[in-house]
């Protein structure tokens, strides 16, 4: 009989490990897939100069690093960011390569932004950056808050059943929806957060040791989900320009290097226009 | 030149003889991925920067071969110089930094 037992339990966490290899492969297999993709989305937008300068050097990054998921997906996000900007830097390039011939030849579609002006565009440059850097925070607080809620969850549905299991849905369902409001994360991870706290909840409600073991299993879902949605960045393919290319961003590529003047294309100075507006005239309901 | 310029022009005089990568660089300077490549770019219009890929087998190495940066001849001097005239700045700075009212105004 023991020799039994100890062959079932060598076959069992034979067949765990193979399994757990299994799985780790396939979502590794995935990350990866994912990351390369995007990258060549990037390399993809960009204009064909740039292209045949860039790409051969962003895949070769990407190829080296993409053993290493969250390292391969920060540099995927950082390469998007960098495609915009060099975007930006052609399209300015004949501009400042002949400053004194694109005086003469553009006017008078561009327009120019004084030294004064650039000033006031960098205090405004550098009040965005502490504001991301605050965003940054509040999202980790979030976070934390999330997961608190979902202790707090698991603990009244363990005493209290089903009204448990009712306040803890009430109690995320609120922190989903705070989370939303306030911060606008991506829906997509806070749907995984929610999803498998609510998932470990009603296991919890059920008692038991299968149930505990079900919810350690969810609880490693979770988890997964979470580190995964986060390293590939879930929601990011479907903006135009991915999550770093704001209006800062755009701004800022415009402005690195140019000098005490500025020359705009005349859409990008009625941008500029609209930002500086919106940032001297408060909304009303402040 | 701003700040990040300089982030990157000071990890590659760290050790000026070597062949620095995008992404080695990146981590070096504290910068993220995306904030390099347009540096580089500019670097590299300026002249300061030549760029040649790197001479292996990607075979025998399991990878594909990288692209590699150095300081032109005309890049290391001016690099040096912006560098020191940042951090002369700097330093001419500090006693203004020193005096500080007892009481800051609260701003609106």
């Amino acid at each position: 009989m023991s020799i039994l037992l100890v062959i079932l339990a060598f076959t069992a966490g034979l067949a765990v490990t193979i399994l757990r290899a299994i799985v780790a492969d396939e979502v590794r297999g995935r990350i990866e897939r994912r990351i390369s993709a995007s990258v060549e989305a990037t390399i993809a937008s960009l204009p064909p100069e740039l292209r045949d300068e860039w790409a051969d050097e962003w895949r070769a990054e990407t190829a080296a690093a993409i053993s290493m998921p969250v390292t391969a997906a920060l540099l995927a996000r950082g390469l998007r960011h960098s495609a915009s900007q060099l975007k930006g830097d052609a399209a300015l390039a004949p501009t400042h390569a002949h400053p004194q011939q694109h005086r003469n030849a553009l006017k008078p579609a561009p327009e120019r932004i004084a030294a004064a002006a650039l000033r006031t565009l960098n205090a405004w440059i550098r009040r965005l950056d502490r504001d991301a850097i605050i965003d940054g925070l509040a999202y980790g607080i979030v976070v934390s808050f999330i997961l608190v809620l979902f202790g707090i969850g698991i603990v009244i549905v363990g005493d209290a059943g089903v009204f448990g299991l009712l306040a803890a849905c009430i109690l995320f369902g609120i922190g989903v929806g705070v989370v939303v409001a306030v911060v606008g994360v991506d829906v997509d991870v806070l749907l995984v957060l929610a999803c498998g706290a609510l998932a470990g909840s009603i296991v919890v409600a059920g008692g038991g040791i299968i149930e505990a073991g079900v919810l350690a299993a969810c609880g490693l879902v979770f988890a997964t989900a979470v580190a995964a949605a986060v390293a590939v960045g879930v929601g990011d393919e479907d903006k135009e320009d991915g999550p770093q290319v704001t209006p800062a961003g755009r701004l800022r590529a415009v402005l690195e290097g140019r000098g005490d003047e500025l020359v705009l294309t005349a859409e990008q100075a009625r941008e500029v226009d609209a930002m500086l507006k919106s940032w001297r005239e408060p909304p009303a309901n402040c | 030149m701003t700040t990040q310029t300089l982030a990157v022009i000071s990890t590659i005089l760290s050790d000026p003889n070597t062949d620095w990568y995008g992404l080695e660089l990146s981590k070096r300077s504290g910068l993220k991925p995306g904030t390099i490549y347009p540096i580089l770019d500019r670097l590299l219009k300026a002249g300061w920067l030549e760029r040649h890929w790197e001479d292996i087998d990607p075979a025998i190495e399991g990878r594909p071969r990288r692209r590699l940066y150095r300081l032109t001849y005309v890049g290391a001097p001016a690099a040096r110089q912006a560098l020191g005239e940042h951090l002369a700045s700097l330093r001419q700075a500090e006693p203004a930094e020193s005096f500080k009212p007892a009481h800051r105004p609260r701003l609106a």
